[in-house]
């Protein structure tokens, strides 16, 4: 990623999260539209999506899912996670789901990447919020229901998320 | 004052904009990097206002698609890989938990 677009960005979005209400109101359609998975994204703990998700726990650790995200953040509010995880891409086997966890957020599923063949690789980069110290985990899901964990990264917040607002 | 509301001015136009970048010399069969920019904000207390789905297509065909919290950031900036196999338009489109959505677009060239 470039930095320098990175730096520029989180600038502007120090601004633009106080323009909330300069949003129109142009309503294409419901909010929580189908698919989205309203039940996980509401769970208030790990064991809770996780079981929610994948109907167990406790994943085994993979070292397939490779992980990039600070050891140690200055913005709470923006962190970002670049994840890639070595496996085929063929029709019959790929990698479909990428997870984010960050364990103690409110919130703990940050996202779900949805991926297919066409990507060529399965690989994401986000940003998300880190609201206080806590580990991230990235799980990847193939086609066929495979699962692979990464080991968690834990991620210090330098600064906390009043500090950063 | 006035330069404060002309950059108010400034921003607010740009607010739902999706600016996509994509590399100019992508050669067929490589895998390449799509990035996209979402300029939305995101409260995750009160009333809660985030981006909850991001899809990305080719020539209309979505490909791959995120589904996101309110713990993801404001501004959401994202990189998808795609094996690029022909030239087409690219797209990003969004939709946030109250219903509204945008999108962005740009051409991709691959050099056969």
């Amino acid at each position: 990623m470039h930095k320098r677009d990175f730096l520029r960005l989180s600038a502007l979005g120090t601004s633009l999260a106080l323009g909330a209400s300069l949003i129109g109101t142009r309503i294409a359609r419901a909010a929580n539209a189908e698919g989205w998975p309203a039940q996980s994204f509401a769970a208030s703990s790990v064991d809770q999506v996780l079981q929610d998700l994948f109907q167990m726990r406790t994943l085994t650790e993979s070292d397939r899912v490779h992980v990039l995200v600070g050891k140690e953040v200055d913005d709470a509010l923006s962190v970002p996670v670049s994840v890639s995880v070595n496996h085929p891409m063929t029709d019959d086997d790929y990698i479909a789901r990428i997870y984010v966890l960050v364990d103690h957020n409110p919130t703990p599923l940050a996202s779900i990447f949805h991926c297919s063949p066409a990507n060529g690789k399965a690989a994401c980069y986000q940003r998300v919020k880190v609201l206080h110290d806590s580990p991230l985990r990235v799980i990847a899901q193939s086609n066929r229901g495979d699962i692979f964990a990464a080991k968690p990264a834990w991620v210090h917040v330098v600064k906390s998320k009043g500090a950063a607002e | 004052m006035s330069a404060l509301s002309t950059l108010g001015g400034r921003l607010s136009r740009r607010l739902e904009e999706v600016q996509i970048s994509l590399p100019e010399n992508a050669k067929q069969g490589e895998i390449i990097e799509i990035r996209a920019l979402i300029l939305h904000p995101s409260q995750s207390e009160g009333k809660t206002l985030f981006i909850e789905e991001v899809a990305f297509a080719l020539g209309g065909k979505t490909f791959c698609h995120f589904d996101l919290s309110s713990m993801s950031s404001a501004n959401p900036y994202l990189a998808v890989p795609l094996r690029a196999e022909k030239s087409g338009m690219i797209s990003a489109h969004w939709r946030n938990n109250q219903g509204q959505t945008g999108s962005g677009q740009k051409f991709l060239s691959i050099a056969e």
